[in-house]
């Protein structure tokens, strides 16, 4: 622990609401000068909300803030940076084409030397701010060029080259292999001995446990607790994360209607994002995958439904070993996948609604090649009302309906196939809480008839509630499988954490 | 925990249909069609005013002849564009295809049926070499058809040594200068290939399966449409109806001639974007296409008949195409 300590930054009742939701009500922060401070809780806890307000991208609704015991108004980005705020945010803000001195000094390039620029002065400059992080990254190279490990140290140098007296890292390992993450904490421990303030938000609580003196746990928009590190376990800070109702046990019902098996998976694996996953999938059960945000949930399905290539494994359809995966041979075999991303991947927003619905089917709405339009409109019809989708006319461009009812519509495409099996990846994201239950209801329901069904969801809670069954993911791996009574939660979450 | 029985409970609930309206909703390529069309009326009924000649039935005809090369050519294109991808070598194929129907049918003395299905299968492959290359290679259309477009012409010349080859061979000048009843032959063609593209475009799932990849080529391609089929088909069939208005071009100048039809794939462009047809793909049809081709065509014939300097007409279409495209962008934000 750093030697000197005294307080850096006071955030009081800071409060933020946006349209719908109340995303921070009273949230209390504080950070001493060297020390790193951990900022945790589940997704849409409020984090990236205060960092956001910290950072001055936007203003709080109430609340106040003090940088070394003066009250601030951070009113912009480049009005927190004078205050010494420096944020290294999750996405890498670099450009790949310019030179690691460029990037550093990108927007301040010309300062202090008037509009001649001395290159060798802006590469000796950019050695100094590597070395304070350890690094022998040579300031010439070109960003394209480095590791995904070396970019990230050139985001922090960036961050560092202002001389910030706060420092706030939003998942700066969510994208490092073990011993990269092992390095950048060593790093980060050496930038608070020397009095910087580090605020650690990372949703890797083996890390944080590592690195964190303190940790505050934000639940809800609100603090819930703030306590130095060494009173506190993993397991404690995920009940903390939860609260104290759902960390307990739930019960996992089975299957109502469990057949054979539908979808199984030996093996498979595609080299940095999914290691040796293998599991099986009965007729009638919503499988939960379970994990977080990068832990291979995505890349697994896409595998599956031969998006991408596996580079080992085999699946099996209705045991029928499947070689040369294709999504268009996929949709043949009965199985269903709605993407992440219901915009870029799931629509067709500029067609309509009717397009978009009976997509997936276009052959069986047709007679030796030509549309039969009637088919067409009886299958529409059925589905929007089978689905409750709230629309006034088919015809209208996929664009103009609103988020649940445009996931509605992406599910309705797949139902038009009379899937075997259906792949649902974060099928509630963005949608309000009724169309949520209405998407649940449809599920249970479909699986009821005997539709396999396997459910993503980063909102851990809708995977419990939704599945018979949980696979938990972490670094590209099945890391553990939760079925029948007393299924608890903060296991899950755990085991989806540690790494 | 409860939320688990809610849901249970909630799935014993009945699903309504939703009520059910009869506002019909139009698109804004239709939107623009109708626009196009008023705007044509009103040209007509200027030129028919202000023009001498212009409304007698051989100046009529006149403007159909015109236009049929550069319309068929549309047919092809509208699909291209509308699939998100764009053709720019339609006047090469045209004039390479021409020389080599010359080629085949006088040089090589190949009968005239088989000799024209060899060149409107040439002018296909020459399509399907640019999708094959988009689809495979991930090369931008727009690159391979430009090379296609320098290449091709020179190809042209070197096939037929610089000179016209002529004379074309008995009978097939019916093709570019015959009539069917009161109509050129080539407007025949017109009519019909317009026909058949309408009917793939709106009517066929393989022209459903265009619309779904231009709009959106990864969620096409997550339904399960095969996007290499789309792709690669709408550049061959533009690629055989170039080699088509090659075909009409050579019988109409009875010669396989290397130097015709220069710039026409920027005309063919003019037309499908006039037409309402989204530069971004996923948007736009072959009636408008039609009738963009049918605008710029009487626009030209107007300005002749009215004694305007060719200097000026260029500035006239140019002004005309922005037009057309800022009411498009216009239609855009609307929505």
């Amino acid at each position: 622990m750093a030697a000197v300590m005294s307080r850096l930054l006071k955030m009081s009742s800071i409060s933020k609401g946006f349209p719908g939701v109340q995303a921070l009500s009273g949230v209390d922060f504080t950070l001493d000068r060297g020390e790193v401070h951990a900022l945790v809780g589940k997704n849409g806890a409020g984090k990236s909300t205060l960092i956001k307000i910290l950072g001055g991208v936007f203003p709080p609704d109430g609340g106040d803030m003090k940088i070394e015991g003066k009250a601030v108004d951070l009113s912009s980005p480049h009005a927190a940076m004078e205050k010494g705020v420096a944020i290294v945010h999750q996405e890498l803000s670099l450009v790949p084409q310019l030179t690691v001195a460029e990037n550093i000094f990108l927007g301040r390039l010309g300062q202090g030397s008037g509009w001649w620029l001395r290159w060798t002065d802006l590469a000796a400059k950019a050695q100094t701010v590597l070395k304070r992080l350890d690094s022998a990254i040579d300031p010439k190279a070109t960003v394209r060029d480095l590791s995904v490990a070396q970019q990230q140290l050139v985001e922090i140098a960036k961050a560092l080259a202002r001389d910030p007296h706060i420092l706030v890292l939003d998942e700066p390992t969510s994208a490092l292999a073990d011993q990269d993450a092992e390095r950048l904490l060593h790093i980060l421990r050496r930038l608070a001995s020397d009095g910087v303030g580090i605020v650690y938000i990372s949703h890797r609580l083996a890390e944080v446990e590592q690195v964190a003196d303190r940790v505050t746990v934000l639940r809800d928009g609100n603090t819930v607790s703030s306590v130095a590190m060494a009173e506190v376990d993993r397991r404690r800070i995920v009940e903390l994360m939860l609260g104290e109702e759902l960390s307990h046990g739930d019960d996992l019902h089975p299957p109502k209607n469990r057949g054979d098996v539908v979808l199984s998976v030996q093996g498979l694996s595609r080299s940095g994002v999914v290691e040796d996953v293998s599991f099986d999938l009965h007729k009638g059960e919503i499988l939960g995958i379970a994990g977080l945000v990068g832990a291979g949930r995505t890349e697994l399905v896409r595998l599956i439904f031969g998006c991408d290539q596996a580079d080992a494994g085999e699946i099996s359809i209705g045991g029928q070993r499947i070689e040369r995966l294709s999504p268009r041979r996929m949709c043949g075999l009965g199985v269903g996948y709605l993407p992440e991303d219901r915009k870029s991947q799931g629509l067709v927003l500029d067609l309509s609604i009717r397009e978009n619905m009976v997509m997936t089917v276009l052959h069986r709405m047709s007679d030796f090649g030509f549309m039969n339009r009637r088919r067409e409109r009886d299958v529409v019809d059925q589905l929007i009302a089978d689905l409750q989708v709230a629309c006034s006319d088919t015809e209208m461009p996929a664009r103009t309906l609103s988020g649940g009812n445009q996931q509605k519509i992406v599910i309705g495409k797949w139902l038009a196939t009379k899937p075997a099996l259906l792949i649902l990846d974060e099928p509630t994201r963005g949608i309000d809480v009724q169309a949520k239950a209405q998407i649940f209801r449809i599920l249970e329901g479909l699986a009821e008839t005997g539709v396999a069904i396997i459910f993503i969801s980063s909102e851990i809670e809708e995977v419990m509630m939704v599945s018979h069954r949980i696979l938990t993911m972490a670094n590209g791996r099945i890391v553990g499988e939760t079925e029948g009574a007393n299924a608890d939660l903060a296991d899950i979450l755990l085991c989806a954490t540690g790494t | 925990m409860s939320t688990k029985g809610t849901a249970n409970d909630m799935a014993s609930v009945s699903a309504t249909p939703p009520p059910a309206t009869t506002r019909r909703h139009i698109s804004p390529v239709t939107r623009s069609m109708l626009f196009l069309l008023l705007a044509y009326v009103l040209l007509f009924l200027v030129l028919s005013w202000q023009a001498p000649n212009f409304t007698s039935s051989s100046n009529l005809l006149n403007i159909l002849r015109h236009m049929a090369m550069i319309a068929i050519c549309g047919v092809g294109l509208t699909m291209v564009i509308v699939a998100a991808e764009i053709d720019l070598s339609v006047g090469s194929v045209a004039a390479f295809c021409g020389v080599c129907m010359a080629l085949f049918a006088v040089t090589w003395a190949i009968p005239l049926p088989l000799a024209m299905i060899m060149t409107l299968l040439l002018g296909a492959a020459f399509g399907a070499f640019t999708g094959t290359l988009r689809v495979l290679l991930k090369i931008p259309s727009f690159i391979t058809s430009l090379a296609l477009l320098t290449a091709l012409r020179s190809g042209a010349f070197l096939v037929s040594g610089g000179f016209p080859i002529s004379p074309m061979p008995e009978g097939f000048s019916f093709w570019g200068n015959g009539w069917i009843g009161p109509l050129p032959v080539p407007v025949v063609i017109m009519v019909i290939a317009y026909a058949l593209g309408y009917v793939v475009m709106a009517r066929t799932s393989w022209g459903r399966a265009i619309y779904a990849v231009g709009g959106n080529e990864e969620a096409a391609r997550l339904s399960g449409i095969s996007v290499p089929g789309v792709k690669i088909g709408v550049f061959a069939i533009s690629g055989a109806l170039a080699a088509l208005a090659g075909i009409l071009l050579a019988s109409r100048l009875n010669s396989g001639t290397p130097t015709v039809a220069q710039g026409m794939e920027l005309e063919v462009i003019a037309a499908v974007i006039i037409g309402g047809t989204s530069l971004f793909g996923g948007a736009g049809s072959v009636l408008g296409t039609l009738l963009g081709a049918l605008f710029m065509a009487t626009l030209k014939n107007g300005m002749v008949l009215m004694g305007v300097s060719p200097y000026s007409q260029g500035v006239v279409s140019g002004v005309v195409i922005v037009l057309a495209v800022l009411l498009g962008a216009l239609q855009m934000r609307r929505r």
